[in-house]
């Protein structure tokens, strides 16, 4: 039998470095960031990209740069949590049905129709004006309203793997369901959400960004990239650095976990590769 | 299918409307300064919080059935006239919207399925990757930077221009169509993207299946077998997707239509949410999932109608 391919090589591995890259810096932000991302210099409003403000000053004279190093601190932690969140529940529920069967696998499989049936962003806008807009919440929300994919994916995995030898014999040999459920029939149900929990990272950012953006999520003065982009929009006349830089940095993190979304995909299903 | 799903919505939307201010169970916001206490007294006697759960449920139900959602707090218009005012102006988006990803993406993804291994099939791919990745409001943003700041091309936003109030009506219909070029752009380029994609995937199995063997070896023209045999079927599966994809659309234009002003059910929804305007934004999102589900069904219907596999029932 061959040896698998290792999954972090090439452009994999970039990606994967830059991404870690990208998390350091957000980590060291209060000691790497040119200038406090909060500080308002009003003579310096709309200063254009150049030394000493290399990605331009917004309406209130505040450094860019410093602004779009504070907002990964919102957008990257968010989307990885939201994206764990809606995964955890998600796999919990989904195998939870499919090994309960009966009505709990009625119930919870007609919640995620009717979940799914109603358009994401008016369920959220729904749930904000419920709960109120603010960063924690939108994070809820989006495993709220994310969680119905996953636990489909999971029932239907967990499904045909518990019809294979393995569980049958874990079972005979009197195995308590919920060991043979967590130790022989979710471990080898994973791999497809491996692939999902990735490309959840990237909803999750786009998410929060396009929340933010809108106004609900992140308030004031806090930045995330969405509501960058959102102060970029105010000024789409002024300044078009505020509004083409918050958006390159969403558009590369999200071309980073895309393509790391895909080399996971190839890396566990080779021939469903397209 | 149809009907216990909008009863299922029906619930949905009633436990929500539970958990607004005013409510049994958030009886602590009476403390919050968010909400004063006339919009809260509004909400109990517009939901008649105060009855037994079965019945409030029951008058609720009834209330959806009239499509009865109360008056909007803000301009005590009622929720159903400002939602068919906002109607026409996303059906239009999306409706011309969609014409353009399936008038494009269904041409490109069978190009594509047709020319594999070909430098247009690997352009085409890398472009379908990158858009997938491409927030569709910093695209309708750099449109707006583009084409209306630096070029001055097309307006910035809007959906009329309020001058030519009086003008003919084709006149005013232009203008329509002309604030609609860079909304369009933004809605299409993003789903036209994931449909080619999906065409192109779906071309090119069909292509595989002994049926087009049969096809060719019994001597029939290829451009035969290309129209009669391998595209009917390829595209079979599409119109489940376009069923499947209008959740996302109709979700896209809250964004579309904020950034261009355009004065749709997705701009509604997104004014009442940042005024708390709960009357407005139960309505809106309860119409946008009956617009939803009635989308599905007509996908399932036409798909029925089209494939004689399937029956209805």
């Amino acid at each position: 039998m061959p040896r698998p391919r290792p999954f972090w090589r090439g452009a994999t591995l970039a990606c994967g470095l830059a991404l870690a890259a990208l998390s350091l810096m957000a980590l060291l932000a209060p000691w790497i960031s040119p200038d406090d991302p909060n500080r308002i210099d009003v003579g310096m409003r709309f200063a254009a990209p150049g030394a000493g403000q290399w990605l331009g000053r917004d309406a209130l004279g505040r450094d860019l740069l410093s602004r779009m190093i504070a907002g990964a601190r919102v957008s990257l932690p968010v989307g990885f949590t939201a994206a764990l969140g809606m995964t955890f529940v998600g796999t919990l529920l989904g195998a939870w049905a499919a090994y309960a069967g009966g009505w709990i696998d009625a119930l919870i499989m007609r919640t995620t129709d009717v979940l799914l049936a109603i358009p994401a962003l008016f369920l959220i806008l729904a749930l904000i004006v419920v709960w109120g807009p603010g960063l924690w919440n939108v994070v809820l929300v989006i495993i709220v309203t994310g969680w119905t994919g996953m636990a489909r994916l999971v029932r239907g995995e967990v499904l045909s793997v518990k019809e294979r030898d393995f569980v049958a014999a874990a079972r005979a040999s009197g195995a308590h369901p919920a060991r043979v459920l967590f130790r022989h029939v979710l471990p080898n149900a994973m791999a497809p959400v491996y692939v999902a929990l990735t490309f959840g990272v990237a909803d999750a950012i786009l998410m929060e960004s396009g929340l933010s953006f809108l106004g609900l999520g992140v308030q004031p003065p806090t930045a995330s990239w969405g509501s960058l982009l959102s102060d970029g929009r105010d000024a789409v006349g002024e300044a078009w650095w505020l509004v083409v830089f918050p958006g390159l940095a969403i558009f590369a993190v999200l071309l980073l976990v895309n393509h790391l979304g895909e080399a996971a995909r190839r890396h566990f299903d080779p021939k469903g590769a397209a | 299918m149809a009907v216990p799903l909008l009863l299922g919505i029906s619930v949905l939307t009633f436990a929500l409307v539970h958990m607004t201010p005013g409510s049994p169970v958030q009886a602590q916001s009476a403390m919050n300064p968010r909400y004063s206490q006339q919009s809260i007294q509004a909400l109990r006697r517009l939901y008649g919080l105060d009855e037994p759960l079965p019945l409030q449920y029951w008058h609720w139900l009834s209330r959806l059935a009239r499509l009865d959602f109360g008056v909007s707090f803000r301009d005590q218009q009622t929720v159903l006239s400002k939602v068919a005012g906002a109607l026409p102006a996303t059906l239009l988006l999306n409706g011309l919207s969609l014409l353009l990803v399936l008038g494009i993406g269904i041409p490109f993804g069978v190009h594509a399925a047709t020319h594999p291994d070909t430098r247009f099939t690997r352009i085409f791919t890398g472009f379908t990757f990158v858009s997938y990745s491409f927030p569709v409001f910093w695209l309708a943003l750099l449109l707006q930077l583009s084409l209306a700041v630096w070029l001055g091309v097309l307006p910035v936003s809007g959906y009329v221009s309020p001058v030519l109030d009086g003008a003919p009506w084709w006149r005013q219909g232009l203008d329509l169509l002309w604030h609609a070029v860079a909304p369009l752009i933004a809605t299409t380029l993003g789903a036209w993207a994931v449909l080619s994609r999906y065409v192109r995937n779906s071309m090119f199995e069909a292509l595989g299946q002994d049926y087009i063997r049969t096809a060719r070896a019994k001597g029939l023209a290829e451009r035969v077998v290309f129209w009669r045999h391998a595209l009917p079927n390829a595209l079979l599966p599409v119109i489940t997707v376009m069923g499947l994809s209008l959740p996302g659309l109709i979700s896209g234009s809250v964004i579309i239509e904020t950034i261009f002003a355009w004065p749709g059910m997705g701009r509604l929804a997104w004014e009442a949410t940042t005024g708390y305007d709960y009357p407005v934004v139960m309505g809106v999102s309860f119409m946008a999932a009956l617009l939803t589900v009635l989308g599905n069904l007509a996908a399932d219907l036409g798909l029925a109608a089209l494939d004689p596999r399937i029956k209805v029932g």
